[in-house]
């Protein structure tokens, strides 16, 4: 194998590893809120996964210093976003499953 | 699969020098720009609305958005194998690369359609909410970007000189690098 292809594919392995933890991070398969720590955790995996596609897969680790602007451009935009995540928090809300018998006040004797 | 032809090119050198076409960069750069106001509007709208965006949201199916993750950097991986291939003169290679990065991404795009069809069949749509609106504004032109990013990929197949498999796999990566912001602001963020 190359050294460049296999440069590739252990970028490729570190992005799929990544996009795993992501799905962790985010709980992918459940209608949870998130902590603000499990954001924090979100924004920086995204950040490291762009970094690596903008170094890797775009060769700009050839050119730092558009790497470091590209890099830099990105994470103030996701810094922002995961921002006004966490400060404006919605916690989350049980919802009654279908079927489930209504609670009613009773009326006291 | 070696094109004797042809001496492959010299690596290039380290520095600040950008590959492929420098326009396709303006473009990979307003095009970051573009998206990236979409999803600061997006966070802006959610601040107004937080109850209304994470019901909204948790309709979304987030596993789909995480296998088209995975789909999307794995066509990324090819792009970027055939992009080396191509710098060692091995044409045949090049396009055998560029053919599978090509059929991974329209992967993406049938996994993207059996959402849409299922927030269709919920009753969401464009109109149904703030939410919608941005989701299916954002993933859509996402949506319209893989396909033009296909569409390059099956031209610089034919026209495959260096500088041009340099500029048409840029644009895919940069595709690429869109939906892993794209993919967390809509579907995990909550």
């Amino acid at each position: 194998m190359h050294p460049e292809t296999r440069h590739l594919v252990l970028t490729w392995a570190v992005l799929m590893g990544l996009t795993t933890a992501l799905g962790f991070a985010g709980d992918v398969l459940h209608a949870s809120r998130l902590g603000v720590a499990f954001l924090a955790v979100i924004g920086v995996v995204t950040l490291v996964k762009a970094r690596l596609v903008l170094a890797r897969y775009l060769r700009l680790e050839l050119a730092p210093g558009f790497l470091s602007g590209f890099t830099g451009s990105l994470a103030v935009t996701v810094a922002v976003i995961v921002l006004s995540f966490a400060v404006i928090h919605q916690p989350l809300v049980a919802k009654p499953f279908a079927g489930a018998p209504i609670e009613r006040p009773t009326a006291k004797p | 699969m070696t094109d004797l032809s042809s001496s492959p090119p010299a690596p290039r050198p380290r520095g600040d020098t950008l590959p492929g076409n420098p326009m396709m960069w303006l473009l990979i750069a307003a095009e970051l720009l573009v998206f990236g106001a979409a999803l600061l509007g997006y966070a802006g709208a959610r601040a107004l609305d937080p109850a209304g965006f994470a019901a909204a949201q948790d309709g979304l199916d987030r596993l789909a958005g995480t296998i088209n993750t995975a789909v999307l950097l794995t066509s990324g991986l090819f792009a970027a194998l055939a992009t080396e291939a191509r710098r060692r003169g091995e044409r045949g290679w090049t396009r055998i690369l560029l053919t599978v990065a090509a059929l991974i991404g329209s992967i993406f795009l049938v996994v993207k359609a059996h959402e849409y069809a299922a927030e269709i069949a919920a009753g969401n749509g464009l109109d149904t909410s703030t939410f919608h609106t941005l989701y299916f504004l954002i993933t859509g032109f996402h949506a319209v970007h893989v396909v033009f990013g296909i569409v390059i990929l099956g031209i610089v197949m034919i026209f495959d000189d260096l500088e041009h498999v340099e500029t048409g796999t840029a644009f895919w990566h940069m595709v690429d690098l869109v939906w892993v912001v794209v993919f967390p602001t809509l579907y995990l963020l909550r």
